[in-house]
C-alpha cells in the first residue's frame, strides 16, 4: 500500500554528489530556483550526514542538509545534498541511500557531479569539458535515456580499467554499488572543474542537463533557459565591501 | 514536508491524501550509533526527564545560561562523556547538565566547535533527556562577520538576533511580543544546534534556535542583551530575571574575571 501511495514512483531522481567545487550541489540548486513548479516533498535524514540547518527560499521554510523535491508535473524528484558525509561513513550512507531509492520506487537516477580538472588526460584539456558515464557498460542504456549524441563518454586512460573519478565524492561510490546491482539504472554527469568560484561551471552543467531534460523554461527568441539564481548563492564570499571605510 | 530516515524500510498503512506516509520513521537506538565509531558517547543523569530542555553552545550563550539560569557555583547533576577508542581509553566531559527545576533541564554544550562528524552522536544523547512531549530552545552565538547581508545598517550593528524554528513549534502562542526576525537565507547553523533541530523536524518536536550575532565574545551586558529574549516565551517566562540588578552585575564581573584575558592586544 505504501508503494501504491508513492507520488514519487517512477519519477527519475536526479542528486548531487559533493564534490570538487560543489558543482553538482550547485546546480541543483539552480534547478531547483529556475524550474516552476517544484516543491519541498521533504528531508532525509541520516546518521551519517553531517548536520546542516537554515532558512529555505522563503524564510518561513527550514530547510535540513538534504531534502527532496518532488515536480509533479514533469514527473522528476530532485534530491539536493547540503552537507558532505562523515568522515568513513560513505559507504554506509551509500549503502542506506541505495536502499531507500529502491523502496521509493524511483525511476531512473541521475547523478551530476565534478572532477578534478587537474587530473585531466590530455585528450581532455581542450574542447568540451562535459562527460558522462552510465551503468551499462555496453552503452545501449545511452539510448535508452535519450542522451545527446555529441555527448562524450568519460574516457579511460590507457591500460586502466576504469576511468579515473578524482574528486567526484560519492559518485566512485555510487558508481561501484550501481555497477554491481542490475535493479537500478543511472546516467552520472560531470563537468571538470576546480575548487573555486564556480558558479559559472554549475550553471554549464544546468544548462546541458536543461537541453537534455527540459526542466527549465527558456527564452523564445533565444532558446537560453530562464535562470533564476537562488538566494544561497548569495554573498558566498562574504559581504559586499562597505564603501563607508574609505 | 515529511522526514524520511535511511536506515531501513517504513512500512505503514498509506494516508488518505495518498501522499508518503512517514509518521512513524525509523531512528536507531542511540546506543546503535557510534558502536562501530572511533568515539563513544555516553548519558550519566538519573533525573527527571525535561519537559523544556534549555542547550546553550558557544561562549556567549553559556555565559548567558550560568548567569540567568543557575546559581552561582552549581554543580551539573549529569553529563555527556566522550570516550576515545584508543589505547588510552580518554575520556573527557562534552556536555554538562543541570536541573533548573521540575521539568526544565539546562544543557551546556562545552565544546564550542565540535567535531562535526560526531555531533549526530553527541545530539541523540541530549535526545534522551526529553519526555514525549518536550519543547527544544537552544541558545547558540555567532560573529557578527560571519552574518551575511546586503542591508548595511544591520552590517553596522554591534548585535542581532534571529531564530529558526522546527515545523512543530507553535509560532503564534509562544512569544508574548513580537518574535525575533528568521534567520535569512543564505545563513545557516551548523554543529549540535542544527543536530537537535534536524532530529527535531524528524521526530515532529517544537525547537527554536535563538542565534546571537555579537561583534566579541567577550561577556559584557551587549554581547548578552540578545538572549534575553528568551524570557519573552510563555515556556520561560517564570525564570525571568528576578535577581537584584546589583547581583547580576557582580555575577557578570565574577564571570568576566575567569575568562583569561591575555595583554598582547589591547
Amino acid at each position: 500500500m505504501l508503494q501504491e501511495c508513492l507520488p514519487t514512483r517512477s519519477h527519475p531522481s536526479f542528486q548531487p554528489t559533493v564534490s570538487i567545487g560543489n558543482v553538482g550541489q550547485l546546480a541543483i540548486d539552480l534547478l531547483l530556483a529556475s524550474s516552476t513548479g517544484t516543491e519541498k516533498y521533504g528531508d532525509l535524514a541520516h546518521p551519517a550526514l553531517i548536520p546542516l540547518v537554515g532558512s529555505g527560499e522563503t524564510v518561513e521554510q527550514t530547510w535540513t542538509s538534504c531534502q527532496v523535491h518532488v515536480n509533479e508535473k514533469s514527473k522528476v524528484a530532485f534530491v539536493q545534498l547540503r552537507s558532505d558525509i562523515a568522515k568513513g561513513r560513505e559507504r554506509e550512507f551509500v549503502d542506506d541511500f541505495m536502499d531507500w531509492f529502491k523502496r521509493s520506487e524511483f525511476g531512473d537516477l541521475v547523478i551530476l557531479s565534478s572532477l578534478d580538472a587537474v587530473e585531466r588526460g590530455e585528450s581532455q584539456l581542450s574542447g568540451s569539458q562535459f562527460r558522462y558515464l552510465t551503468t551499462n557498460p555496453k552503452g545501449s542504456l545511452a539510448k535508452e535515456f535519450g542522451l545527446k549524441e555529441d555527448w562524450l563518454t568519460l574516457e579511460k586512460r590507457p591500460g586502466e580499467q576504469e576511468p579515473r573519478l578524482y574528486g567526484s565524492g560519492l559518485a566512485k561510490q555510487l558508481l561501484q554499488n550501481l555497477s554491481q546491482d542490475d535493479a537500478v539504472e543511472a546516467v552520472f554527469l560531470f563537468v571538470f572543474c576546480t575548487e573555486g568560484d564556480n558558479l559559472n561551471i554549475a550553471t554549464y552543467l544546468t544548462d546541458i542537463f536543461n537541453q537534455w531534460k527540459g526542466s527549465i523554461p527558456c527564452e523564445e527568441s533565444t532558446r537560453k533557459p530562464k535562470f533564476r539564481f537562488p538566494s544561497t548563492w548569495q554573498h558566498l564570499y562574504g559581504n559586499p565591501i562597505q564603501s563607508n571605510i574609505y | 514536508g515529511s522526514v524520511v530516515s535511511l536506515l531501513r524500510p517504513v512500512i505503514s498503512p498509506a494516508p488518505a491524501s495518498g501522499r508518503l506516509n512517514l509518521s512513524q520513521p525509523v531512528v536507531p537506538a542511540p546506543d546503535q550509533i557510534g558502536t562501530k565509531r572511533r568515539r563513544l558517547y555516553e548519558l550519566f543523569f538519573e533525573g527527571p526527564k525535561a519537559q523544556t530542555l534549555l542547550l546553550a553552545t558557544n561562549e556567549v550563550a553559556l555565559g548567558f545560561s550560568s548567569l540567568y539560569f543557575l546559581t552561582a557555583g552549581q554543580k551539573p547533576d549529569g553529563k555527556i562523556v566522550e570516550t576515545l577508542k584508543d589505547e588510552q581509553s580518554s575520556s573527557r566531559d562534552v556536555c554538562h547538565i543541570f536541573t533548573v527545576t521540575k521539568g526544565l533541564i539546562v544543557c551546556h554544550a562545552l565544546d564550542a566547535n565540535p567535531d562535526l562528524n560526531y555531533v549526530n552522536d553527541i545530539g541523540s544523547k541530549i535526545l534522551e533527556l526529553l519526555e514525549t512531549e518536550a519543547h527544544i530552545i537552544i541558545l547558540a552565538s555567532d560573529s557578527l562577520s560571519n552574518f551575511k547581508t546586503v542591508d548595511l545598517e544591520l552590517d553596522r550593528q554591534s548585535d542581532l538576533l534571529r531564530k529558526l524554528v522546527s515545523d512543530s513549534w507553535q509560532e503564534s502562542t509562544s512569544w508574548s511580543s513580537p518574535p525575533p526576525p528568521p534567520l535569512e537565507s543564505p545563513n545557516m547553523v551548523s554543529g549540535i544546534p542544527a543536530a537537535l533541530m534536524t532530529f527535531a523536524q524528524f521526530k515532529k518536536i517544537p525547537c527554536l534556535i535563538l542565534i546571537n550575532y555579537v561583534d566579541s565574545k567577550t561577556l559584557d551586558s551587549i554581547t548578552l542583551q540578545g538572549f534575553k529574549k528568551v524570557f519573552e516565551i510563555p515556556l520561560l517566562q517564570s525564570f525571568s530575571p528576578t535577581i537584584p540588578q546589583k547581583n547580576v552585575e557582580k555575577r557578570l564581573r565574577e564571570l568576566i574575571s575567569k575568562v583569561e584575558q591575555g595583554n598582547l592586544y589591547i
